[in-house]
């Protein structure tokens, strides 16, 4: 084999393994089926409705979580410093939470959320079923592109590395 | 023909691999139901026992655990918790869980419906919603020794 076709050969072993993988992941669930997104609904603290279009444009991480959720409470100041690194780069975060109203108002206000909370058990539940979640497990997150499409799930925390590697990933 | 064979081989290798190097950094999570197996409900002499099959590295919470009735007909004694391991939340601060298999007995009598309440967590940082089961029980007065 003299180095021409060796370097082929490297380079379509690149190809058929990321060819592979895609359809791997595909098969496996890992690639986010589309979702109309548009339609899922939230209700703030003080009872105003509010939908996911209301958010196109901006590439939006819907960031499910609960007071009673202690790796919730860890990730949060992750999704914060995202928020302040990001926001004016076009990230909105949004945080349904699977809890009581009176709850999330008192940790919006003692934590300073710098972002949208919302809060509402059966609401909640259903919008993260809309999204794809197949545990009801917190937390659960999940992006989706300035045009309403899901660009990734994750259940359980992101790390620090994780969670920029994935926005500047799509942040335009 | 070696070539292209060459090629296969190692095209198949580096798909596998680089599939298993991405999806090895995601921890897989069970449904709450298998990581917190709750038993069908005991009832023996003037007690009903719940239990649950805990997964390894799943734990519920000693202060989430309820247990009321729902019926006239049933009335349960007081209930006394098995001692759980010391563990420090986020939200709870220093706390006490289950980290391993747990049986609760409670004195009981009559028959009625049961509700039982839990709540617990994966240890690679996942929570579960409080989950509630209803069972319908019927509790015999413990026998008397003639």
């Amino acid at each position: 084999m003299n180095f021409r076709s060796g370097f082929l050969a490297i380079l379509l072993c690149l190809a058929a393994g990321t060819g592979g993988y895609a359809l791997q992941s595909y098969w496996l669930g890992d690639t986010p089926a589309p979702v109309l997104t548009a339609d899922i609904r939230f209700t703030d603290l003080e009872g105003k409705p509010h939908t996911l279009a209301d958010y196109r444009g901006k590439l939006v991480l819907v960031n499910f979580w609960a007071t009673w959720c202690g790796p919730c409470l860890v990730e949060i100041p992750l999704l914060v410093e995202a928020r302040k690194t990001y926001g004016a780069r076009g990230l909105q975060v949004l945080g349904p939470a699977m809890d009581k109203p009176d709850a999330v108002r008192a940790y919006r206000d003692k934590a300073q959320l710098p972002y949208p909370v919302f809060a509402g058990d059966s609401e909640t539940a259903a919008a993260m079923d809309a999204l794809g979640d197949k545990l009801h497990g917190l937390p659960f997150s999940v992006l989706i592109s300035p045009t309403g499409e899901v660009l990734h799930r994750q259940t359980g925390e992101f790390s620090r590395e994780e969670l920029k590697q994935l926005i500047e990933t799509h942040l335009k | 023909m070696r070539m292209i064979s060459l090629v296969l081989l190692l095209s198949l290798f580096s798909t596998g691999a680089t599939a298993d190097l991405l999806k090895a950094e995601k921890p897989e999570f069970l449904p709450v139901d298998q990581a917190f197996e709750l038993q069908p409900v005991e009832t023996k002499d003037g007690k009903l026992t719940v239990a649950w099959r805990v997964t390894p590295e799943h734990y519920l919470f000693k202060v989430r655990l309820n247990f009321a009735s729902q019926s006239p007909g049933l009335k349960l004694g007081a209930i006394k918790l098995p001692k759980g391991k010391p563990y420090k939340d986020e939200l709870l601060g220093d706390t006490e869980i289950y980290d391993s298999d747990l049986r609760v007995s409670i004195p009981a009598t009559g028959t009625g419906t049961l509700k039982v309440t839990y709540q617990g967590c994966a240890k690679k940082g996942l929570c579960y919603p409080p989950q509630t089961r209803e069972f319908n029980v019927s509790v015999a007065p413990k026998k008397k020794l003639a």
